[in-house]
């Protein structure tokens, strides 16, 4: 919370001037409904918690029944209006009523599961095949624990937990690899059967010879295990003929086939080596294998329970939560077989991807450089010294940082001397992490974590694992900016330009609301959303911005994909009577004998300066690191808005270069 | 050692994301598949519509969300020439196979579905050209996807001189594929 | 693999669209609108080493511990037209038959500012890191003075191409057995021609709502321009033919862009090669022989189609095709911390090596040249500022006229002193006619990156 209470701090400012524009539009917005009712925003309404107008826009009963539908695929898995549906019993009741019926169908899980896929980027066409979830649809457990969350009135949050509860998918009906040609006519749980049964023959055999009632000679017994070791790997290849790839992956981090082994292994040294026949304890060995064998049987156990006979779930309430304790574990990594594919931490990118991922999923940001602020101390580093790398790197490597154990598959080298890479590569794991270790004298060991400023380390959030870091998602408010964002890319469109100052307003309900129940925070989040102005539109112009904060001005402001950036980091200087440096950058008109409208402007020598210089100077101002020069002054501006405010005068600056219409 | 499983490439042939696309992109195979047979298939059996493919793993070239190997992003929904002629020998395929079902269905068809086709199928008598007929038959393709607009030019066009005299089949297979080939149907909203 | 003789033989009989034999009929099929002009890019994903290509280094240097070299055998002088000689590793060999038909391009600069796959290969077809307009739709623009082809580029390929593109809508995947499935399909369609008044009546709700002002109809406008040129579309795609079954894929790709090209489908055709040469680990980098043995081959069997199949009666497909062949970026010479027969290789964005040929390509020269060339060599203090444990090759700096390496040692790396993909890319737009408006900078604060004129025929 510390951390939550500095940045409130940095940003006291920018925030006071939200808040009092919000307070001002909350008295506005009474007289202007009053005024203007039929024009009063769609997301205003639903913002200030009114009941949402019982008509749709569009053509009457057409449109309202356009949005029904739109709402019911939407909120109903992909699933419209049917032939079951009585469409003039919906047409009577209010659009949030509607929206609330949909969301109470049990296909609304599929909905949630569907936009946690979205938000997290590995959303696909559809989560079932003929009646089944796919595969893809367990991938990301932290999704299916969110959803079954929301749809039990649960900790919606649960979705920015990178470890937790697993689920694992049906096993396969099919291989992908060919079958022994005995084998090709059997079922798969079959083959399945006869391939774990001709593993434990392995382990049973050598059980009875240590338990039977004459003990075997030591020499023989040890002789026996080792050929069993020797052969492991072969023994293991013929088991995962009756698995694909991803439960192969599943079975690899559970360590269903090597923990065994190792124990046996373990054993067989210290018994078998380097000890008289005499001393070696048969019983000892024989306890080993039969601790071995019992944790593959447990582990198998479980893994059946998965069979497509017996486990075939109808909606996301059904996953079964996979039991990890047969694994010895009590959470599972949230990356899963397709992750750890598109994911790969590399012997040259050092988990940057991941890390990269990460900020562009959860905080939406999507690493744009546009110049960074000069950390106190100099920064050294592979891309410490070159100022266009650091302008991503000063967060992306501490991010990465979260990620450092994990290596090759996501698979975790904590313990291991070594970390292997997805190239096959390897390196020294102490040698490795010394790429995040902390500056001399830092209060930290290692320089980990979401870096919002390097200049000002009080705000940002310092950790060490892949927990810490769910832990600051959490607390931290740009995940769930991030997260009312992607939701409304999802239900509206996802090009659909979106005013900052609406987006925020949307983000503090739902902070608001889920401080007491996130499920219920996420379900008034997505009413609010699809009773918005945009959600409405039929041929929505993408570059408008439908939805406006409570006394957004749109006569004469800068667009609305900025107005709101501008006002929040720029206001306070850049406004009024006497604006600083003559910009005044709340207002958007055409200068005297221009046509194309950009900020006014005038010089030190009260001239009036040219667009096209204005719109150059910012540039420079957003993407230098000279502090001294850098905007705003003195102040963390959060770096999505930077790069959104920073690519969008580039463009406009293009444009005036060019004498094009805006 | 365990199977090497991770060496997987990435075999599809997909193009990168239309990252700013200044259109509504296609919905999809999946998703026009799922509209179809959520309005008119028997319950939770739905549709065999990848019969009227033109070939098989064209469905990606229509807009997928599907992928492998990278983050999902809705790749191949630019609507452009391919992509419009793969639509349309479906969607013909498909128009045909709901015309053809005046006689018998040829697809798992529900029963309200084929209650609303078969007033359809006296076309040309008047009864099957009154305003409920044809609306509920619109209705009950493009669901309400489209303006009134959209459906009143399309009832005046099969009102008109094209084809207020020609057979039922015939003429329930042109209206299909109009109402399917419509930006409405087929564009993200 | 190369194919064989009998190989091309069997692509040749497969069908009426054929790699050496083709059908009179396609011929007349495909009227060239002004003069034919194709374009193919063979892509090799994830950093090929440009040392077992045409930028090797002597044996010598790997005996002095400089740079790797599995292959073990002494590269070969590849000496140009024009008199520059590069060091070619052996097994390029069976690029030798078409010396004459490509240039050879080194020391070329990518992204400076970025090692990375993704930004690095953005950077090459876009010009910016993080992604853009890919150049090859840009062929295919109506305002370079050719009537546009039905599509910008097929991609046929046995890998995908990570790359943030977003004007690729005209770049569709062809899979050659879908394409002939399709086909097939398509000879027993009439397409939907313009006319008929159900198809009018289609076109006209299209444009209707292509009128509004929003993202629908936008889409109803690409909808429109779509369904006008699916007839066209439809009739080229339903003569495709099938090549026989048995080929391996890449000869089944190289049978069928061919016959996009000669069917006017296509402007250009893009090919991923199916090996992946991000070598970091030692292990992989040991692989090298054998993924540019398979690599070579298949860019041999590419050439080698395009040069044996006729486009008309005076042209082979090679005459009306440029070829570029390229990767994200080049490697370095070795990892750090490793014995040399024993490291793997990193990413080096600073030098990479491009190969351009066919038409309107001067070909048969070595342009430009990478620095460390000698286990003796002094680097510069511009290589020295970004590399100062010489793990990279460096582009050394160019003379754009004489399109040879300067033998100076700059003291500070200036992208104009260079040979960048920049220049690569303007070059084929000058070939292109495409506008300057679209000629790629230098840099954001630079000039535009200078055509290569002299590599222009």
């Amino acid at each position: 919370m510390d951390v939550i209470a500095r940045i409130a701090r940095l940003l006291a400012a920018a925030r006071n001037v939200a808040l009092l524009a919000l307070t001002l539009s909350a008295l506005a917005a009474g007289r202007l409904a009053a005024e203007t009712p039929a024009d009063l925003p769609g997301a205003l309404q639903a913002l200030q918690d009114r009941a949402p107008s019982a008509t749709a826009s569009g053509d009457g009963a057409w449109g309202k029944r356009w949005w029904i539908e739109k709402t019911a695929r939407l909120l109903r898995g992909g699933e419209g209006l049917g032939p079951a549906d009585d469409v003039d019993a919906l047409l009577r009741l209010p659009e949030e009523e509607i929206a609330r019926r949909f969301m109470a169908d049990r296909r609304f899980g599929d909905t949630i599961l569907d936009f946690n896929m979205y938000f997290l980027g590995f959303k696909i066409d559809s989560l079932k095949q003929d009646g089944l979830y796919r595969r893809n649809a367990f991938d990301f457990p932290n999704a299916v624990a969110s959803a079954q969350a929301l749809l039990t009135g649960g900790d919606y949050l649960k979705l920015f937990d990178l470890k937790g509860p697993f689920y694992m998918a049906p096993l396969p009906l099919e291989f992908d690899d060919p079958l022994p040609a005995n084998e090709t006519r059997l079922p798969a749980e079959t083959v399945r059967i006869k391939a774990i049964d001709e593993v434990e023959a392995v382990y049973t055999r050598l059980i009875a010879m240590g338990s039977g009632p004459v003990p075997p000679a030591a020499d023989d017994f040890c002789y026996e295990i080792e050929k069993v070791l020797e052969g492991s790997s072969a023994m293991h290849t013929r088991l995962l003929r009756a698995f694909n790839d991803p439960e192969i992956f599943v079975l690899r981090r559970g360590q269903v086939l090597t923990r065994p082994m190792e124990i046996i292994a373990r054993a067989y040294h210290s018994e078998c080596e380097g000890k008289a026949e005499a001393k070696v304890d048969v019983k000892h060995l024989t306890a080993e294998i039969r601790r071995a064998f019992d944790y593959f049987y447990r582990v198998i156990g479980e893994v059946l329970k998965h069979e497509p006979s017996n486990y075939r779930p109808q909606s996301v309430l059904d996953f079964r939560q996979f039991d990890l304790g047969a694994f010895g574990m009590k959470t599972w990594l949230a990356f899963g077989w397709e992750q750890s594919n598109a994911l790969k931490n590399s012997s040259t990118n050092f988990n940057r991807k991941r890390g990269a991922y990460v900020l562009k999923r959860f905080f939406c940001d999507d690493l744009t450089p546009v110049g960074f602020d000069t950390p106190k101390e100099h920064v050294a580093g592979a891309h410490g010294s070159d100022t266009t790398c650091y302008a991503c790197h000063y967060k992306l490597d501490p991010m990465a940082g979260f990620f450092r154990n994990l290596g090759a598959d996501f698979y975790n080298y904590g313990r291991a001397l070594m970390v292997v890479f997805d190239d096959d590569a390897n390196s020294d794991r102490t040698k490795y992490e010394t790429n995040w270790a902390a500056a001399p004298g830092s209060p930290r060991k290692w320089n980990v974590g979401y870096i919002r400023s390097p200049r000002w380390e009080d705000a940002n959030a310092y950790g060490n694992g892949v927990g810490d870091l769910s832990r600051i998602m959490r607390a931290s408010p740009e995940p769930k900016r991030c997260l009312m964002k992607r939701l409304y890319q999802y239900l509206v469109a996802e090009d659909q330009a979106i005013d900052g100052a609406y987006l925020d307003a949307l983000t503090r309900k739902f902070e608001a609301e889920a401080a007491v129940n996130s499920s219920t925070a996420m379900k008034n989040a997505i009413v609010r959303i699809v009773s918005s102005n945009a959600y409405r539109k039929q041929d929505a112009d993408p570059r408008r911005c439908y939805d406006r904060a409570p006394r957004a001005k749109s006569e004469g402001a800068p667009p609305c994909s900025v107005a709101y950036i501008l006002e929040k980091n720029c206001a306070q200087c850049h406004s009024g009577a006497e604006p600083s440096g003559g910009l005044e950058l709340t207002k958007w008109t055409a200068p005297p004998g221009g046509t194309m409208p950009s900020f006014p402007h005038r010089g030190a020598d009260g001239k009036t300066v040219t667009p096209h210089e204005t719109f150059a100077r910012l540039v420079e101002r957003l993407s230098t690191s000279d502090p001294a020069r850098r905007m705003p002054k003195q102040m963390a501006m959060p770096s999505q808005e930077r790069q959104a405010l920073f690519l969008w005068a580039q463009e406009e600056h293009t444009r005036l270069a060019k004498g094009a219409a805006p | 050692m365990i199977r090497r499983l991770f060496a997987a490439a990435a075999l599809c042939l997909c193009l990168p994301p239309l990252a700013l696309a200044e259109g509504a992109q296609f919905k999809g195979w999946s998703a026009i598949s799922r509209e179809l047979s959520t309005r008119l298939a028997k319950p939770g059996i739905p549709l065999d519509l990848d019969q009227f493919m033109p070939a098989e793993d064209v469905d990606g070239l229509l807009g997928t969300w599907n992928g492998f190997g990278d983050e999902h992003s809705f790749k191949n929904g630019a609507p452009n020439s391919v992509n419009m002629m793969i639509w349309r020998v479906a969607l013909s395929g498909f128009a045909k196979s709901v015309a053809a079902s005046c006689k018998s269905p040829q697809l798992e068809f529900g029963a309200p579905f084929l209650a609303t086709l078969r007033e359809l199928c006296a076309w040309p008598a008047a009864a099957a050209k009154s305003e409920d007929v044809l609306q509920a038959y619109w209705f009950a393709v493009m669901g309400y996807n489209a303006p009134e607009s959209e459906y009143r030019a399309w009832r005046d066009f099969f009102l008109g001189a094209s084809y207020r005299d020609r057979p039922a089949a015939e003429t329930i297979d042109a209206m299909t594929f109009a109402i399917t080939m419509n930006p409405y149907f087929l564009l993200q909203p | 693999m190369l194919p064989s003789r009998r190989d091309l033989l069997r692509i040749g009989l497969g069908g009426a669209g054929t790699l050496l034999v083709p059908a009179p009929g396609l011929l007349r099929a495909a009227p060239p609108e002004g003069e034919p002009h194709f374009f193919l890019m063979i892509v090799l994903a994830g950093g090929a080493d440009s040392s077992y290509m045409f930028d090797a280094r002597p044996l010598a240097m790997t005996k002095a511990g400089k740079v790797q070299n599995y292959l073990g055998k002494e590269p070969f002088p590849w000496q140009g037209k024009n008199g520059v000689t590069t060091l070619a590793s052996p097994l390029v060999k069976p690029l030798e038959p078409f010396r004459d038909r490509f240039s050879v391009l080194n020391g070329v600069v990518m992204t400076p500012s970025f090692d990375g796959h993704l930004q690095n290969m953005n950077f090459l077809f876009t010009g910016n890191p993080f992604g853009g307009d890919s150049f090859i739709p840009h062929f295919n623009l109506a305002e370079t003075g050719r009537a546009p082809q039905s599509l910008d580029a097929v991609l046929m390929s046995p890998s995908s191409l990570d790359a943030t593109i977003t004007n690729h809508s005209g770049v569709v995947p062809l899979e050659p057995r879908s394409a002939s499935v399709l086909s097939a399909t398509l000879r027993q369609i009439a397409p939907l021609e313009e006319g008929n008044a159900l198809s009018d009546f289609v076109r006209q709700r299209m444009a209707k709502n292509a009128a509004g002002p929003g993202r629908l109809a936008a889409g109803a406008t690409q909808m429109l321009a779509g369904l006008d040129q699916a007839p066209r579309v439809h009739r080229q795609l339903a003569k495709l033919s099938s090549p026989p079954g048995d080929l391996g894929p890449q000869q089944q790709a190289v049978a069928l862009m061919a016959e996009c090209f000669r069917l006017s489908i296509s402007r250009s055709a893009i090919y991923v090669l199916g090996e992946y040469f991000d070598v970091h680990a030692a292990d992989r980098a040991k692989e090298q022989p054998k993924l540019f043995t398979s690599a070579v081959a298949t860019i041999a069997a590419l050439l080698q189609g395009l040069a044996a199949t006729p486009f008309d009666e005076r042209r082979s497909m090679f005459d009306v095709t440029t070829v570029l062949v390229a990767s994200e970026f080049g490697r370095s010479l070795r990892a750090p911390d490793a014995r040399i027969d024993a490291t793997g290789t990193n990413h080096n964005q600073f030098s990479n090596s491009i190969l351009i040929g066919g038409k309107g390509i001067r070909a048969g020269l070595v342009v430009g040249a990478s620095d460390l060339a000698d286990a003796a060599e002094t680097a510069s203090k511009a290589h020295l500022g970004f590399d100062r444990r010489l793990e990279k090759a460096m582009g050394r700096p160019f003379d754009f006229k004489a399109l040879r390496a300067r033998p100076d040692l700059p003291a500070t790396f200036e992208m104009q002193d260079h040979l960048t993909v920049q220049s690569v890319v303007n070059t084929l737009y000058a070939l292109f006619d495409v506008p300057k408006q679209r000629y790629r900078l230098l840099r954001r604060d630079l000039p535009l990156a200078p055509v290569l004129s002299g590599l222009l025929a």
